[in-house]
């Protein structure tokens, strides 16, 4: 039965910001969509079906973890984590093929992607396993630590998934962060990316180097940390081009076009100079529901997936953009909130963790329809059209109403 | 408690994303807009291209030598073209293989349904149907028409877009080409002129007939030739029409020397000239072609025309002298184009008496030393079927738009007087002679008096420098009936094996073509 009282106790604000989501992505979709169906005389409202059975199954997945107490998520943490990893592995010898990835299980018209959903099952784990060791201790932990991030990372970077594989690295070091590491750690796990981005300029690199160098130096750094960051630091640097050699084509060639997407516009580039037009064309106000001509004339493959934010950013302009934004802004405001008002370092760990991966998803997505990062697969929480993202995201809204209507309870 | 400092530091993160976000989507839809509006516009707007319907060439009875039939190519999106101007079945095969990204697109492509027939000078069409070579070359502004086109709002795959801005320009398709050729003389002509180039094993040759009193050519063979519908499959160097290049043209232009001598009075038909073995001018020692196996110590201006003498017609030359002599070159309209309306056609090199060498004047008198194209050739003889007036060539008779509202008439514009009326027929009955007892004889046609010349030049080397040893150029230029010319008719053959004479390797020829023309047009006999 439903409890009112619990249900009363859930988070206003976080509802309206994710139905507010859930609500511009339908229009969105349809927009994107109904036009190529009539073409070929289809059901316009094809995509807009599809999402919603989606929002059905994402529904069921929402009242499962809001009316779980998640107390008892970190009981079945290690259950869900192998769960996980059965499926990543499964995938990987009996998914479906698509554009050089094996990343999804086809089950009769409708496709299931295990890693959008190992997202929030790592989230659950890591609030877990900090939730226990809130300081990394040992050597002991931080393998652990790194051999459970590790394991799944591994599995979906050989799919190949980038995009996902990228959020898995974000989640733990943002957890990491709330979990107290020492600034050393957090430098340790961040500045080999710095690393990896400069490499490519020998020059500024040898700089960086300097700088990082001089940093340890100030805060008299032990010789461990000296040989630890700026030895994984180098070592990155060697490696990069011989991970660059690794890289599928279609990899090279977005991270190249990201670099000068006017190189090649009907190539790699093709995506993101659309994509800008489409956005800057919408201007302040927005063509208008259905009347963006980029979004009705197809010229984003796609669109209705990665690429959603253009629609609403053709449509509904600048303003529509910014009402985007803005819920997001209310959604993460609202977990960060939750985080920092739980009675217990799990809860705060399961909320903070959510508000890290939506926030990524939400910067790397949009980041990238503007132009000011490389496209990598990875959808807009709650708007883009996708069953396994969408029910992966009203996984954690539940995991945060279930979070909200607990964190008083010491009150009553 | 630390971690609510370290939610602190993330919230402060996460609000410089978002400000860096919003920054950048007001820089593109604010700042940007109007660049990204105009770019959006740019790309989805769509030219359609009407192909405009290219005219048809056609024979002076209506038969068609050119025309366009309808074609399937097939389009890739973003590719281009992946192959054009298929069969519907061949474009719909290539379509399946790629269905979501292929389409068909109709388009017109020209067709020469006589293959090789009349190839040089009709020409051939590019693949986006503009004439390269011929007549479809250098009336392309007609046959062409004008391209209509749509201007429209379109995706990237080329669809329109629904309720899209249209903007239209009407095309116009290209009008019709009625030529003064007719198929049935020019299959005759090319078929005789092929079994000679054949048996002389030649490098190639040429055949004009012309109506001998409008100028109209019914026929227009030029050998080797090649099938405008597969050019690309022949050696480029065949497409040219080579009836438009410059020749010496040997002893058939005595002719001209002689109708000159006669108008400028240093001569009448029944002068005396002294029979000579040689002549030596400037140096240059002039020898004839044959031994002279006959008694007399003089010869006739008519001997000289019928045994091809070159000392006889040199002596002519000395008496007319060079500036008289230039001045008649130039009443003949040699050195100057025909007016004939193919393009590359050659005005020939007859260069000023002011500048020749001292030996020309008597080379020039055989043809030798300067040179004509086959057109100048027959429209200068063409004077001496017509009581001196020279007749135009012409080859195209009429432009015709489709729907019949323009119409232009292309016909003999003038004839220029070259000798006075007396001169020629005393010019046809030198020719009539040659024919009857000199080296013309294989030229006879029964039932028909003939009047003409052989010629036998020698081969000018390519980029100067004197001639070819053992390599000459063969012709025969002559009409029929003689009282009431109708036909003018040109045969050359060059570098023939074997016998090189005019008279063996031309004279059937011209007898064979012109034969079959004057029974084609129902000529009445004057010879019985």
């Amino acid at each position: 039965m439903i409890n009112f009282r619990l249900l009363k106790a859930s988070d206003l604000w976080l509802w309206l910001a994710a139905s507010g989501l859930v609500l511009f992505g339908f229009f969105a979709i349809f927009s994107s969509s109904f036009s190529l169906q009539m073409k070929f005389n289809g059901d316009p409202l094809l995509f807009v079906k599809r999402q919603f059975i989606s929002f059905i199954v994402g529904g069921l997945g929402l009242i499962i973890f809001a009316y779980l107490d998640y107390k008892r998520l970190k009981k079945l943490a290690p259950y869900f984590y192998i769960v996980m990893l059965i499926f990543l592995g499964l995938v990987l010898f009996g998914g479906s093929k698509a554009l050089g990835a094996q990343r999804w299980f086809q089950i009769g018209p409708f496709s299931f992607q295990p890693s959008e959903v190992s997202k929030i099952f790592l989230v659950i784990a890591l609030a877990a396993f900090f939730s226990v060791r809130t300081r990394l201790k040992s050597i002991k932990d931080v393998g652990e630590l790194l051999a459970m991030v590790g394991l799944p990372f591994l599995l979906i970077f050989k799919q190949p998934d980038l995009g996902t594989a990228l959020v898995l690295g974000v989640i733990l070091i943002g957890m990491l962060a709330v979990s107290g590491a020492s600034p050393k750690l957090l430098i340790l796990l961040t500045s080999p990316i710095i690393s990896i981005m400069l490499r490519p300029f020998i020059y500024l690199w040898l700089i960086y180097l300097v700088i990082v160098a001089l940093i340890l130096f100030l805060t008299n750094a032990s010789w461990l940390d000296w040989f630890l960051i700026l030895g994984l630091n180098i070592l990155v640097g060697i490696a990069m081009p011989i991970i660059w050699s690794m890289l599928k084509a279609y990899q090279k060639q977005r991270i190249l076009a990201f670099l000068n997407p006017a190189a090649d516009p009907f190539g790699a580039g093709y995506h993101t100079l659309q994509s800008k037009i489409a956005i800057g064309s919408g201007g302040f106000w927005g063509k208008g529901f259905l009347h963006g001509t980029q979004t009705q004339l197809q010229f984003i493959p796609e669109q209705h997936s990665d690429f959603i934010f253009s629609v609403i950013g053709e449509e509904f302009g600048f303003l529509g953009g910014v009402a985007v934004l803005g819920l997001f802004g209310l959604f993460v405001w609202r977990a960060l909130t939750i985080a920092s008002e739980v009675p217990d370092l799990f809860g705060a760990f399961l909320a903070s963790g959510i508000a890290v991966m939506t926030a990524f998803h939400m910067a790397a997505n949009i980041g990238m329809t503007v132009g000011l990062l490389p496209v990598v697969g990875m959808p807009l929480p709650f708007v883009s059209f996708g069953g396994s993202s969408l029910l992966m995201n009203m996984i954690s809204l539940g995991i945060l109403q279930s979070l909200s209507m607990r964190r008083q309870k010491l009150i009553f | 408690m630390q971690n609510k400092q370290r939610i602190t530091v993330l919230i402060n993160i996460f609000v410089c994303l978002f400000v860096v976000i919003i920054l950048r989507l007001a820089y593109i839809q604010i700042v940007k807009h109007k660049f990204y509006l105009q770019k959006s516009q740019d790309q989805r707007t769509q030219i359609i291209k009407l192909a405009s319907q290219r005219g048809d060439i056609l024979d002076c009875q209506g038969n068609l030598l050119a025309t366009s039939i309808d074609t399937y190519s097939v389009y890739e999106y973003k590719k281009g073209w992946v192959e054009r101007k298929l069969s519907k079945e061949e474009a719909e095969k290539l379509v399946a293989e790629k269905p979501k990204e292929r389409s068909i697109i109709r388009e017109r492509k020209r067709v020469y349904p006589n293959d090789g027939l009349l190839a040089q000078t009709l020409g051939f069409v590019g693949i986006d149907n503009q004439g390269l070579s011929g007549l479809e070359l250098s009336f392309d502004k007609y046959l062409h028409g004008k391209e209509g086109q749509v201007i429209t709002e379109g995706d990237p795959r080329g669809r329109e877009l629904y309720g899209a801005v249209r903007e239209l320009e009407a095309g116009e398709d290209g009008m019709d080409l009625t030529l003064t050729i007719d198929e049935n003389i020019q299959y005759v002509a090319e078929r005789e002129l092929a079994r000679q180039v054949k048996e002389s094993q030649a490098i190639s040759g040429t055949c004009i007939v012309m109506d001998a009193k409008n100028g109209e050519i019914l026929a227009l063979a030029s050998l080797p030739g090649f099938d405008p519908n597969n050019y690309g499959q022949a050696n480029p160097k065949l497409w040219h029409p080579r009836f438009l290049d410059p020749y010496e043209p040997g002893s058939t232009f005595k002719l001209i020397t002689v109708a000159a001598g006669l108008a400028a009075e240093v001569i009448t038909p029944d002068s005396k000239l002294k029979k000579l073995e040689s002549i030596t001018v400037g140096g240059k020692v002039i020898k004839n072609s044959h031994a002279m196996n006959f008694p007399g110590s003089s010869v006739t201006v008519s001997k000289v025309l019928e045994q091809s003498l070159n000392t006889g017609v040199a002596q002519i030359g000395l008496m007319l002298g060079q500036e008289r002599f230039y001045n008649y070159l130039k009443k003949f309209g040699l050195g100057e184009k025909t007016n004939f309306g193919l393009w590359g056609e050659s005005a020939g090199v007859v260069r000023h008496w002011q500048q020749w060498y001292k030996p020309d004047i008597v080379m020039m008198t055989f043809g030798q030393s300067l040179s004509v194209t086959p057109l100048q050739l027959m429209q200068a003889v063409s004077a001496f079927a017509n009581q001196g007036v020279m007749i135009e060539p012409i080859l195209v008779k009429k432009i015709e738009s489709q729907d019949k509202h323009f119409v232009k008439s292309l016909s003999q514009k003038y004839g220029r007087q070259a000798v006075p009326a007396k001169i020629a027929d005393e010019m046809k009955t030198l020719m009539r002679n040659v024919v009857l007892y000199g080296s013309g004889r294989r030229a006879a046609i029964k039932g028909f008096a003939v009047g003409g010349k052989t010629g036998t030049a020698q081969k000018a080397k390519p980029h100067g420098g004197g001639y070819l040893e053992g390599h000459y150029i063969a012709s025969f230029i002559g009409f029929a009936p003689l009282n009431n010319p109708r036909i003018i008719a040109l045969v050359i053959v060059d570098d023939p094996r074997g016998s090189i004479w005019g008279e063996s390797v031309c004279g059937p020829v011209f007898s064979r073509v012109v034969e079959y023309c004057l029974r084609y047009l129902n000529a009445v006999p004057d010879m019985l």
